[in-house]
């Protein structure tokens, strides 16, 4: 393959497969302590189904994820929050 | 000591008067067991995420109090026993209490297409048709 149209081939690459860098919310405000009281907070983690959104669509860092799902598993034990759309 | 504080999800059709002898049995129920009620609430009626007993939404009453090991235990027995309380969550509190804004509270419904973090969109359920909300 000549030299420039492999060039361009690379680019082609690069401008398909490119991914919007992912940053963790709460790191990035500065979130310590992600409250089970604030639903508006957590509800933005939660997809049309109810489901907790995985790490690897929202970006969260393991250790703001692990306190998400506890907090949203708490959420859900007093009705803030629903365990499924599907009732 | 320690500082818990309390969640107590309470029959919407209650009356006010059932409500406060209700909060002031909980109060009771602390102060006996020596323990130093620092913070009562009342952040009134939200829906809730899923029905009760086919109730559609609750009150919210919120407690903080400090107290030795075994309060938490008794307190729970009593609102256990209780059938004006639908659910209840006791949770251990390293810092003092922060505000709570009772305007976060509440939960908008899932809108479509909303953005969400990472980039992502909130998207159309293409699965099977989701059950119908209303009853017969």
């Amino acid at each position: 393959m000549p030299v420039g149209r492999r060039r361009k081939a690379e680019q082609l690459y690069r401008r398909l497969t490119y991914r919007r860098r992912k940053v963790c919310k709460f790191c990035a405000n500065k979130i310590d302590e992600i409250d089970y009281k604030n639903v508006k907070l957590l509800q933005e983690y939660i997809p049309a189904r109810g489901k907790i959104l995985p790490r690897r669509i929202s970006g969260t860092c393991a250790r703001h994820q692990r306190q998400l799902t506890i907090a949203i598993k708490r959420a859900r034990n007093i009705a803030l929050l629903p365990y499924t759309t599907d009732y | 000591m320690q500082l818990y504080e309390s969640v107590i999800v309470v029959n919407p059709q209650a009356t006010s008067e059932e409500i406060d002898s209700f909060v002031q049995e909980v109060e009771q129920s602390i102060t006996r067991e020596d323990g130093k009620l620092q913070k009562k609430e009342n952040w009134g009626k939200i829906k809730l995420g899923y029905p009760i007993k086919s109730f559609d939404e609750g009150v919210y009453l919120y407690f903080v109090y400090q107290g030795k090991s075994g309060i938490v235990d008794r307190l729970e027995r009593r609102l256990k026993i209780k059938e004006l309380v639908l659910r209840y969550l006791t949770v251990k509190l390293k810092a003092p209490p922060k505000e709570v804004d009772v305007q976060r509270l509440q939960r908008d419904l899932p809108r479509e297409g909303a953005e969400l973090p990472g980039g992502m969109r909130r998207e159309r359920w293409n699965g099977p048709p989701l059950r119908n909300k209303e009853k017969p």
